[in-house]
Order: C-alpha cells, then structure tokens, then sequence
C-alpha cells in the first residue's frame, strides 16, 4: 500500500481491530471495531497500541484520528502513536478522555509523561502527532495543542503508525485514522513560541516549522 | 512565572512523572498545579522540567526539598552556585567543564544535550540507563560488552563514528562531548525554545 494510510472502521458488525483488517497489528491490548464503524480500545485498564503493518514510514512521520465520542468519564482514552515498534510497546504516544489529554515517550513498556496534562479531547476534533526528527508535536485541528511540542530522543527509529487506547471505553471512539510521512508538503500549523531570554519572556509568532 | 528546574522522576507502576508536580498518576496529590513539560535524563531518575507558570508560592516550597535544583531567573549570568558540583555529579551530571564564564544558559543548553544522548541510549538498549552500572568516572572500555553496544549504537544514531572514540574516555567526557552535538541547535520543552 501507498502512504497516508487511511482507516475509516467501517463495519458490518462488531469485531476486534485485528479481524476486522489485516493491516493492523496489536503490539499491546486491544481495539474493537463497532458497528458506530469506529474504533477504540477494548480491555479494561489496558493501554492498547496498534500498529498498521501494511506500510514503513520514514522516521518523520504523523499520525491523526478523528474523535467521535468520549461518553465515558475520565478512565478511558483513544489516540494515536507514531514510531511503533513491532516487538514492545515503544512510540510516542498522544491520547485523551473527557477530561484530559496526554502525551508520552514509550521505551519497553515504560513511559515518561511529557508534559503536563491537557485539556480534554473533544468530539469531533482531530488530533494528530508529528514526529520530526526529536522534535515530538501534538495538534488538534492542525494547531499545536495546549501540551506544546517536545525535544525528545528516545526514540529514532520509523518503526510503524499506529492507534493508542486506554481501557475498554466503548463509548471513547476515534475514527478517520490517517498515518503518513511529513514532507515539505505537509500542512504547516501557525503556532506561537515563548523564547526565554534572560529574565523576560518575548512572544514571537512563527508561521511554520 | 516560567523556572528551570532538576527534579527527581517518580515511577508508578510503568508510568513516569515530575516528583512534586501533579501528573496523571501522581501517587501523593496534590502535586504542583501548574502547565509543566518534562526531559528526562533518558532512564536515570532526573529530568529537567520547565514549570511555564508556576506560582511564587508554589516555587519556594518546592526549591525547599533538597532533591531539587532550582536555575535562576537570569539564565545568563555566570554559574555562581557553589553547591552545584555536588549536586549534578550526584546525579550523573558532569560539571567539571564548568568554567567562571560559563552561563546557566550554556549549563542548561549542555544538560539538555546530554540528556538527549541518553534518552536515545535509553531507547537503543530498550530500557536501560547509560549510568545503571557505570559513573561517571567509569572509562569507556569498562563498559560492559552489551553496554558498549549500545553505547556505540547511540554514537551512530547521532551520526558519528564510534570508532573514533578513544576507549579510555570517561563517561564524563563522552556525555559532556554529547551535549557539544547540540551547539546551535534548539530545545523545545512545551513550546519553550531554548
């Protein structure tokens, strides 16, 4: 197959992520594929990561979903990862709930939360993570999310993209997965950075990354 | 206010947090409430966190713990901190470089390419920490044979040979030199360009 991938979820009936194509792969728990023709996580305090086997993507690379419902309560997450690892859970990683949003650097299981807790994912609203080299964005509709972009260098390696999911929250369900290479092409989000400088802090807007 | 400050990570169960912040799994609440972004010193138990609005209040209880370093409002003025060396060598953190010129800028900058070097150590080994069984003070060639690979690993990830890396190099030296790759590059912690 051919970058960006796209998933849409649609479904006849009710089944696991994995049966429902072949082109996912669980690397840790679960997804479920309902017949809402969407996605989410299905084991009851699991994190949940899957990777689409079907195509390798360059280490730049993004990964978005679109949310369709967050119904229940602050314990369950749907998202996205980018530089999945086939043999452990190792990515980067940005999901949310109702309540909140996350992002984190995965290594063998273990995971560094990066930054503060975000506000909370919103139903209808895509959230998409870039990596680009070691610097790790999260986005909601195309501008920087409120956790803000990170150095990071844990991990390198392309790897796969992939989906992200906390528990088994049938009624937190993301849909329109899209994974993909970042190029010169990619949509460029207008964001605005703090440069700390001495004892001030000077705003500046920047077009682009 | 924004402050720079090292803080210890606490662990639960597999995920990790800022030790006095309030994070998804902070097991002592309340934490520090305030928008935060973390670097951790790959999977030693240190990171660099950037609290962007913390409160005065807030600051001055938590410089009150001894496990925190707390860098100056003025990151360029000269490093003056008499207690600093045993601070960051406690903790893996090589100052001997450290000259009476030397700003908390540039010592930030350095921390934070050395903590680069060991977050890839970190995911190349697939969980280890460069200093699990080493010091600073360990020489390269002491390493362990695995750990020399993924030593090696890492040097190549950055884009160096390692081959050119005299085995009798303390550790010191090797991650002072890892933060040197970062000259004139930026770091981002939320947003924050440094």
């Amino acid at each position: 197959m051919s970058l960006p991938a796209t998933d849409s979820f649609n479904t006849a009936f009710a089944q696991q992520l994995t049966d429902y194509s072949p082109n996912w792969t669980n690397v840790t728990g679960s997804f479920q594929v309902p017949v809402t023709d969407d996605v989410h996580s299905r084991e009851f305090n699991v994190e949940a990561m899957a990777r689409w086997n079907a195509d390798v993507p360059n280490a730049n690379q993004y990964s978005q979903i679109k949310i369709t419902a967050l119904g229940d309560g602050p314990g369950y997450a749907i998202g996205v990862t980018c530089r999945l690892s086939s043999s452990s859970p190792t990515c980067y990683e940005y999901y949310g709930t109702s309540t909140a949003s996350y992002m984190y650097a995965w290594v063998a299981g273990i995971y560094d939360q990066l930054g503060s807790s975000g506000v909370a994912y919103i139903t209808g609203s895509t959230y998409r993570l870039e990596c680009n080299g070691t610097d790790i964005k999260p986005l909601k509709n195309g501008i920087m999310a409120d956790i803000g972009n990170q150095t990071d260098s844990s991990v390198s390696s392309a790897n796969y993209l992939g989906l992200g999911g906390y528990s088994n929250g049938s009624a937190t369900r993301g849909d329109d997965w899209e994974g993909g290479n970042l190029s010169e092409t990619t949509y460029k989000p207008q964001v605005t950075i703090n440069i700390i400088q001495s004892e001030r802090v000077r705003q500046i807007a920047y077009l682009g990354v | 206010m924004q402050k720079f400050y090292l803080v210890p990570i606490e662990q639960v169960g597999g995920a990790r947090g800022p030790k006095y912040f309030s994070w998804r799994f902070d097991p002592d609440p309340p934490g520090i409430d305030c928008r935060w972004s973390m670097m951790p010193y790959g999977f030693f138990s240190y990171a660099l966190v950037l609290a962007h609005d913390i409160t005065q209040t807030d600051h001055v209880a938590l410089i009150l713990h001894t496990d925190v370093y707390n860098f100056p409002d003025d990151l360029d003025t000269a490093v003056s901190d008499p207690n600093i060396d045993v601070f960051f060598e406690g903790i893996n953190i090589p100052t001997d470089w450290l000259t009476p010129s030397t700003t908390y800028r540039e010592l930030l900058r350095q921390l934070a390419g050395m903590f680069q070097f060991n977050q890839r150590y970190r995911g190349i080994s697939e969980g280890h920490d460069l200093f699990e069984t080493a010091t600073l003070d360990t020489r390269l060639r002491n390493l362990s044979s695995q750990e020399k690979i993924w030593f090696d690993a890492t040097v190549v990830s950055f884009g160096y040979d390692p081959n050119l890396i005299n085995d009798n190099s303390f550790l010191r030296q090797l991650i002072k030199q890892a933060g040197n790759f970062w000259s004139g590059q930026p770091f981002t912690m939320g947003g924050v360009v440094f």
